[in-house]
């Protein structure tokens, strides 16, 4: 067990080589939203809930889950030297979990870039955010906002929204 | 099996601050790739998290092919490869 702590170490350290900083943007709005979510129907324990910011200026938008600027946040702290990465894993209120691991940057021209951690590798990729919806004569009330149904398809899964 | 996401507004306000991020910042150390690649990758690191440290970039910069055998001995012992996982 010593040893997997050790390796975490080493690991989060390695990351803490690699990165550096990057200001988006200031003067926003910041909306917040609270996902609940059940990755699999058939598994009544998978239900769970994250915060995650959308941050909106005149030429881009920007989407992560609170969790996930916090870790980054953290990284940023070891990079410059104002933290050490044991300090960060001696305590495990500053791990900060979260499934969706990824930061995502829309511009006007509705192009989507999508980086996402997978374990300790940042992969980027862009999609096509051509979405066509049918918008549904089904409606209902939903925590007091009025809401339609629509349907859409992309990357071979079906949504209703 | 469905997957159900429910996104609720709780809170819209003016930020003044800047939005700091350390993603996006150095292209040399960015994987470009598509998205079936990473829907590839992530559902691997999912079901082998061991493995997918194996074939982490990162790891293999760091780690030794001894030490590498020795992280997977030891995981092997103590039988618990999710204790590896980082998120």
């Amino acid at each position: 067990m010593r040893f997997i702590k050790n390796k975490r170490f080493i690991l989060f350290f390695a990351v803490s080589l690699f990165v550096n900083v990057n200001t988006l943007f200031a003067q926003t709005f910041k909306t917040t939203y609270r996902i609940s979510y059940q990755r699999d129907s058939t598994n009544i324990n998978s239900k769970q809930q994250e915060i995650a910011f959308l941050f909106n200026s005149k030429e881009y938008s920007y989407y992560a889950t609170e969790n996930f600027l916090k870790k980054d946040s953290i990284f940023r702290l070891v990079n410059a030297g104002k933290v050490s990465a044991y300090e960060v894993m001696s305590d495990k209120s500053n791990l900060h979990h979260t499934k969706f691991d990824q930061f995502i940057q829309k511009d006007l021209q509705e192009s989507v870039t999508v980086y996402e951690k997978i374990n300790i590798d940042t992969y980027k990729y862009s999609i096509n955010n051509g979405l066509l919806w049918d918008i549904l004569d089904t409606a209902a009330i939903i925590n007091w906002y009025d809401c339609t149904k629509a349907t859409t398809h992309f990357a071979g899964r079906d949504y209703e929204v | 099996m469905k997957s159900y996401y429910t996104f609720e507004l709780i809170g819209f306000e003016y930020f003044a601050g800047d939005v700091v991020t350390t993603v996006a910042k150095d292209p040399e150390k960015i994987i470009y790739t598509n998205r079936e690649e990473v829907f590839k990758i992530r559902e691997e690191s999912r079901n082998d998290p061991i493995g997918s440290f194996d074939r982490s970039s990162v790891f293999k910069s760091i780690m030794t092919p001894e030490m590498k055998q020795l992280a997977k001995k030891k995981v092997a012992a103590n039988n618990n490869p999710l204790e590896l996982s980082l998120d």
